[in-house]
């Protein structure tokens, strides 16, 4: 059974938790608010309710019902039951002249006789005069004065008030005194029913009716109904008997003070009082005290409902005429007291009722009240601080907001309430919205701020000291979120709170601390010496921080953090944009940093935003660049190591922007393995390889093989073999030209994934060259399970160190040639295809390495990374070196440019025009380059550029374009043009330049410019 | 003539131990001014017609024991009684129907503190009958009836022999049920001091009530759970188990960071808890576990020594629970040695219920030492 709503009156399923009921209930419990489908409603609980029925008017959401027995005397009636019924008098007022209708109906119902109340009252206020004039004067103090007229009454008196009880004339209610007159004096021996508007008159029975008189109890408005609904013959009846022969003195249980005053002297004390209320309470303790006994009233009445029984709880709306009612009230009320016409007969009046009641034994009518109080406990000041603390109620203010809001009248009887169980805190308005803005601004795990909040709070304490500077600490604990999955939220929790608990300490009330997210923190703080070095000293691994120490929890290294710090002062950026550059500084060095066993400090400086806003520069610009072929093959070549031939080179990416700017591989490579583009951009490359050497082939070049590189995260990546195979498929008729690179240091996870993912790479058909071998942290025996062709090795083992002494480098360099001869000899022992020594700048290196047995050579010493061009050039060369001198001449005097395998030793210019005129320079010798005023340093940076742009003087310019339009337009194969020069001497001289067409087609042309001083050639 | 003389017979006739005991309080040759005397529930009716009527003029309060434990011995069989003969005054009461409106009887507190000069080294004695719980309502009427004076209280929920009886108390001949007797009485010779000793401490498992009957001392939900599920999933224990589980593990009201034990009386099937004791809504409780005995013992000792050297004679009042523990474990002999040390003199009782001041609490010890 549920633990509430059980009794006369409950909660039904319309209650949305208005709190209305408990303000119109004077009893603290009788309402408890309960969780309902996730929302808190108010619930009865039968056991505290006096079922007054006030909350059935005070809802105006309908959400309170309430039980009677009218199915029950309906069953009980139609199975022949005899059954007599007792109407409350106020059932004539409400509904005049249909109340004998309803009567009428009940009648041919079957029920036996109907009598209305005001005979009980009548005996009633008999009964309590005789009762308080034969008492009076014996022991004021305690001599009973309250009347028993009203139910809910004396149920809240019993259940609450039971002191008293005492003070309560011991007669019973008119209802059952009504009951009792029947039984006895009139001899109905039939079952009764009671018909009232009054919820509480059930208990009136339950409690006080010994004899057991009473078995249904019904109200008006539902009887009202469902008559209304049944009742088709519309038959009238009256009451069989409605009064004693005092025509009704009491009408509806108002102004009962007026009758009384009937019997007593004008100098009586005759009390109303309304409602049972902390006032009444007061007022009636005072007549506790003997020294007030001139004070206790001859008699008091007391009424719970406004207007007494014609407003009870149970009437209800249906065919009551607000006006009417009044007007029949009225009526009855002059009626009644005809025969009481003279105010000043008290004795008469009394006379005369004693006459008429003379044979009425008042033993019969007497009624045992007994308590149902239980004390409860008191609440003490511990659990109401607790509870005020818990409502955020930390100042007295707080406590007494007294908004009513919640149905109490004030904050402490709410706190008591929360303390008894009978209500939740989340019933507090004002608590809701002090939560509902601590959420907003406080974390909940933490008790830190949150992001926001930390902002304003940041912002506010910034600008209001503006002479101050502050350090904006964006801090993270290293591998939280690895710890927390490994350790559960329970290590997470234990974590998060003592670091942010730490963190307060460190920024004291002067500064902030807030929770961005996971175990990300922010602080701000003055920016002192004392304060940098406290947050330092806090966190410094030592064997006095053990609140580092969460070895408890398993874990067995320290818990560290990375703090990025940042200045902030009144009027500069905001604080989202210094959270960000704490945040950058923070996670600057993040790969190294969080693996520390040290918590790391970065301070966010002018050099690092630079760095970091070319960063952002640069992967903005990475694939719009990609889109615009501003990535580039370079070739850096690989000889033999007697340099007696090319055997292969490295194809290297290279970022040439439009206006001929390069960026270097080592800032964007880095940058694009970071954001992952350099998967897109390893996989252009390579098609880029493939492209190339085909193009080699069809242009009759003899190639060899070229290698590019795998990156570290192309080489994670699963879709790298299908996109290899794929290349090699398209390819087909180049693919073993190309070879792959990978770098040893390649984090795979583990050595076994490595070689896995070599081998299938391998089994792919390419070949394969492991970069770098010796950098990473492969042993020596990784080699026997790597399927790769060529190893390719760091002179970084033997090359000297920085800051070192010579006799440091000495040993080191050593050790390094050492490693590296140990290498050399286990690869030629496992038929490695080659050892290819890279990065070789000095003799003594090729030397060394070339006595090691080492096949191959790549570095400075021998060749730069260059453009394709110059790699084609190179290529040329290495088929020129081969001709005997006959056969070089040969070539030369058949001067075919237009032949493919033209190939040619001397410099001399050429351009190529297009349709728009543009120059672009293949080929120029040295005195070209001065004639034309050209910086030598930077030509060769140049790349198919508009030459014939840059050339100066002017002059020099016109005579070439003037040449080279003639020839055009004239369409000749040569074209010579003299002009005059202004010599430093000052005398006018006539030089000459000549223009060959070497080749053409439809659009463009490959010319050769050779300018000839008089009687001198340049070239 | 000596302040105070403790007197003990374990010989179960009640006129043997009712004489060998009187024999002793009446060597002082002088007339006690209150004597405290407890015995089980078998013959206590005996024992508190009898000593009232041969001490006329002393005020005799008394109540029903498991065990006797004084200074000159302890047994369940037999009487004990300890007379104070100089050096305090004592005004008593009675308070009826403890278990619903005991504040009905303030005025017996009232009356009974108008009996003394005033509030200084006073202390309230009360024994009540157990009442689950209630004592509370004990402790808060003799509060309202000192209205706004601060006299602590020491008080003790009597104890049974047989469980199925009922605990009786007295005051002046008189015995009675459902009832607290209390004896106000001030040291004319210098302080009171009390402590109160818990052989229990905090497990990390705390929660928050968030559903209770403070009237039933019945506890519906922990941290929004059912409270028996709540406890089940902290500490792993499965409800069915958890009855076993509280015989070694008791639950404690944490009050300024400290444990108040409170016991549980029952498991529901709705998963409530009641308990002996009440529990406010939104309070903190804890799992609580078996301390190291004897160094609690040892830190009550240095405590009381530091507070009061030479006590003149103590009233103890030791839990049930903590007394068959200590039967069990074969400590009480130790744990009778260091109330010896403790107090010198004294006299206790073993029930159901321990009260201190405010508070009412389960298997606890609670002291009062009269220098």
């Amino acid at each position: 059974m549920a633990r509430y709503n059980n009794g006369l009156i409950y909660t039904n399923d319309l209650c949305i938790g208005c709190n209305k009921c408990i303000s119109s209930c004077s009893i603290l419990g009788a309402n408890v608010s309960v969780k309902k489908n996730n929302r808190y409603v108010i619930n009865v609980d039968e056991r505290k309710c006096s079922n007054c029925g006030k909350c059935l008017d005070a809802c105006v959401h309908k959400a309170r019902s309430f039980h009677d027995d009218l199915d029950d005397f309906f069953a009980n009636l139609k199975a022949n039951k005899n059954i007599s019924l007792i109407v409350d008098s106020s059932f004539f007022v409400l509904y005049g002249n249909r109340s004998k209708e309803f009567l009428g109906y009940l009648k041919s119902l079957g029920v036996k006789k109907i009598y209305s109340s005001n005979i009980g009252t009548e005996l009633a206020v008999w009964l309590n005069v005789n009762y308080v004039l034969n008492n009076k004067g014996n022991n004021e103090k305690s001599r009973p004065y309250i009347t028993n007229h009203c139910s809910a009454l004396i149920n809240q008196l019993e259940l609450f008030y039971p002191f008293l009880l005492r003070k309560i004339i011991p007669n019973h209610s008119d209802l059952m005194c009504t009951a009792i007159y029947a039984r006895k004096y009139l001899n109905d021996t039939n079952e009764f029913a009671v018909l009232s508007p009054c919820t509480a008159k059930k208990d009136d029975i339950k409690y006080h009716d010994k004899e057991n008189l009473i078995k249904y109890n019904m109200i008006f408005s539902k009887f009202v109904n469902s008559v209304v609904k049944l009742n088709s013959n519309q038959v009238s009846a009256d009451v069989d008997l409605e009064s004693l022969g005092l025509n009704s003195i009491v009408p509806v249980l108002d102004d009962l003070e007026i009758t009384y005053s009937y019997f007593f002297e004008p100098n009586s004390r005759l009390k109303r009082y309304e409602k049972i209320s902390k006032d009444t309470i007061t007022e009636l303790e005072l007549f506790n005290n003997s020294e007030n006994n001139e004070l206790v009233p001859d008699i008091a009445v007391f009424k719970d409902c406004y207007k007494g029984c014609r407003r009870g709880p149970g009437v209800g709306k249906a065919f009551v005429n607000e006006n009417n009612v009044d007007l029949y009230y009225g009526r009855k009320e002059n009626e009644s007291y005809k025969n009481f016409s003279n105010l000043y007969k008290q004795k008469e009046n009394l006379l005369r009722m004693n006459e008429l009641f003379g044979n009425i034994k008042a033993d019969d009518f007497v009624c045992q009240l007994n308590s149902r109080y239980k004390q409860p406990p008191h609440v003490p000041v511990f659990t109401y601080d607790e509870i005020y603390k818990e409502m955020y109620k930390t100042v007295t203010v707080k406590r007494h907001i007294d908004c009513g809001s919640c149905g109490y009248q004030s904050c402490h009887d709410m706190a008591k309430a929360i303390a008894y169980g009978y209500n939740k805190k989340e019933n507090c308005i004002h608590y809701m919205n002090e939560e509902m803005e601590r959420r907003s601004s406080i974390d909940s795990q933490t008790g830190l701020l949150t992001k926001d909040a930390f902002i304003n709070s940041a912002t506010n304490l910034i600008e209001s000291n503006p002479d101050k500077t502050y350090l904006i600490c964006s801090g993270d604990i290293n591998r939280f979120k690895i710890i927390d999955e490994i350790g559960g939220s329970k290590l997470g929790d234990a974590i998060l709170l003592r670091i942010a608990s730490k963190l307060r300490e460190i920024v004291t009330e002067e500064g902030l601390c807030g929770r961005l997210y996971g175990g990300c923190f922010v602080l701000c703080f003055e920016y002192t010496l004392d304060n940098y070095d406290n947050l330092r000293s806090t966190f410094r691994s030592s064997d006095e921080n053990t609140w580092l120490d969460f070895s408890e929890y398993g874990i067995n290294f320290p818990v560290t953090m990375r703090f990025g710090l940042c200045e902030a002062k009144a009027g500069t950026e905001s604080i989202t944009e210094i959270i960000s550059c704490a945040t950058l500084a923070r996670d600057e060095k993040k790969e190294i940093n969080k693996n520390s066993l040290k918590t790391s400090f970065t301070l966010f400086t002018k050099e690092l935003k630079d760095g970091l806003k070319r960063e952002a520069e640069i992967t903005a610009a990475m694939k719009p660049a990609l889109k615009n072929n501003e990535f580039t093959l370079w070739y850096q070549p690989q000889y033999r190591t007697n340099r007696k031939k090319l055997s292969g080179a490295e194809a290297l990416c290279r970022w040439i922007k439009p206006d001929g700017t390069i960026i270097s591989p080592g800032e964007f490579i880095p940058l694009a393995e970071k954001n992952g583009f350099i998967k897109e951009l390893d996989e252009y490359n390579w098609k880029m390889a493939f492209e190339t050497v085909r193009k080699w082939h069809k242009q009759g070049l003899k190639t060899v093989p070229i290698s590019v590189n795998i990156s570290r995260v192309s080489f994670r990546d699963d879709k790298l073999i299908p996109v290899i195979e794929s290349l090699r498929k398209e390819y087909d008729d180049i693919k073993d030209e190309i070879h792959f690179e990978i770098t040893e240091s390649i984090d795979i996870g583990d050595q076994e994934k490595l070689i896995e993912r070599v081998n299938t790479l391998k089994a792919t058909g390419v070949k394969l060259a492991m970069d770098d071998f010796g950098s990473g942290y492969s042993s020596l025996n990784t080699l026997k399970d790597l399927h790769i062709d060529y190893l390719k090795l760091d002179m970084g083992f033997i090359k000297p160190r920085k800051n070192s002494n010579s006799e440091i480098n000495k040993a080191a360099s050593n050790r390094g040639e050492a490693i590296i001869a140990s290498i050399i000899e286990m690869a030629k022992k496992i038929n490695i295809d080659g050892i290819i020594a890279e990065g070789v700048e000095t003799k003594d290196q090729r030397d060394f390495m070339q006595e090691r047995g080492c096949d191959i050579i790549q570095g400075y010493i021998w060749g730069r990374p260059e453009p394709e061009e110059k790699f084609v050039y190179e290529l040329k060369k290495e088929e020129y070196k081969k001709l005997s001198p006959e056969e070089r001449n040969l070539i030369f005097k058949e001067d075919s440019f237009q032949h493919p395998q033209c190939i040619f030793y001397l410099s001399f210019d050429i351009y190529k025009l297009k349709e728009s005129l543009d120059f672009d320079m293949i080929e120029f010798n040295k005195p070209f380059v001065d004639l034309c005023g050209f910086e030598e340093s930077k030509i060769y940076n140049w790349t198919r550029r508009d030459v014939i742009s840059l050339i100066q003087p002017e002059d020099l310019k016109n005579v070439i374009m003037v040449a080279i339009k003639n020839l055009m337009e004239n369409n000749k194969d040569i074209f010579n043009l003299k002009y005059n020069v202004l010599r430093g001497s000052g005398k006018i001289e006539q030089d000459s330049v000549i223009i060959r067409k070497i080749r053409n087609d439809k659009n463009s042309y490959i010319l050769m410019a050779t300018f000839e001083k008089q009687q001198e050639k340049l070239f | 003539m000596q302040r105070c003389v403790v007197a003990y017979s374990s010989q179960e006739q009640p006129e043997n131990a009712f004489d060998e005991v009187v024999k002793k309080l009446k060597s002082n040759e002088s007339e006690p001014i209150l004597i405290i005397f407890f015995s089980t529930e078998k013959d206590f009716w005996y024992y508190s017609k009898n000593i009232k009527q041969t001490f006329p003029n002393a005020t005799t309060i008394g109540s029903t024991t498991y065990r006797n434990l004084t200074s000159k011995g302890h047994g369940t069989e037999g009487f004990s009684a300890m007379a104070i003969y100089s050096g305090i005054e004592v005004t008593s009461g009675v308070l009826f129907y403890i278990d619903v409106y005991p504040a009905n009887y303030v005025n017996h507190v009232k009356q009974a503190v108008k009996g003394i000069e005033n509030e200084e080294n006073c202390c309230c004695v009360c024994f009540s009958t157990a009442v689950y719980g209630k004592e509370g309502l004990v402790l808060d009427t003799l509060k309202k009836g000192f209205n706004g004076k601060k006299i602590p209280i020491i008080g003790g929920s009597s104890g049974m022999s047989n469980l199925d009886n009922y605990g009786i108390v007295s005051l002046n001949g008189d015995i009675y049920k459902k009832t607290a007797v209390f004896a106000i009485i001030k040291n004319l010779n210098g302080k009171i001091i009390f402590t109160r000793e818990n052989i229990f401490k905090r497990t990390n498992h705390t929660f928050k009530t968030t559903d209770v009957d403070c009237e039933e001392c019945r506890v519906y939900e922990l941290d929004d759970k059912p409270a028996a599920n709540a406890i089940s999933e902290a500490t792993g224990i499965p409800v069915s188990n958890l009855t076993e589980y509280f015989t070694t593990h008791t639950m404690g009201r944490i009050i300024n960071d400290d444990p108040f034990i409170t016991e549980v009386n029952k498991i529901y099937e709705d998963g409530s808890i009641s308990y002996f004791a009440t529990i406010y809504n939104r309070s903190n409780v804890a799992l609580l576990e078996l301390d190291d005995i004897e160094n609690v013992w040892k830190k009550t000792n240095a405590a009381l020594k530091e507070k009061l050297e030479n006590p003149s004679f103590g009233l103890v009042v030791n839990c049930y629970a903590r007394t068959r523990l200590f039967e069990k474990m074969q400590l009480l002999d130790k744990f009778i040695d260091i109330l010896k040390s403790d107090c010198g003199n004294f006299i206790g009782v073993t029930g159901f219920g321990e009260q201190l001041r405010s508070d009412h609490m389960n298997q606890t010890m609670v002291l009062a030492l009269f220098e």
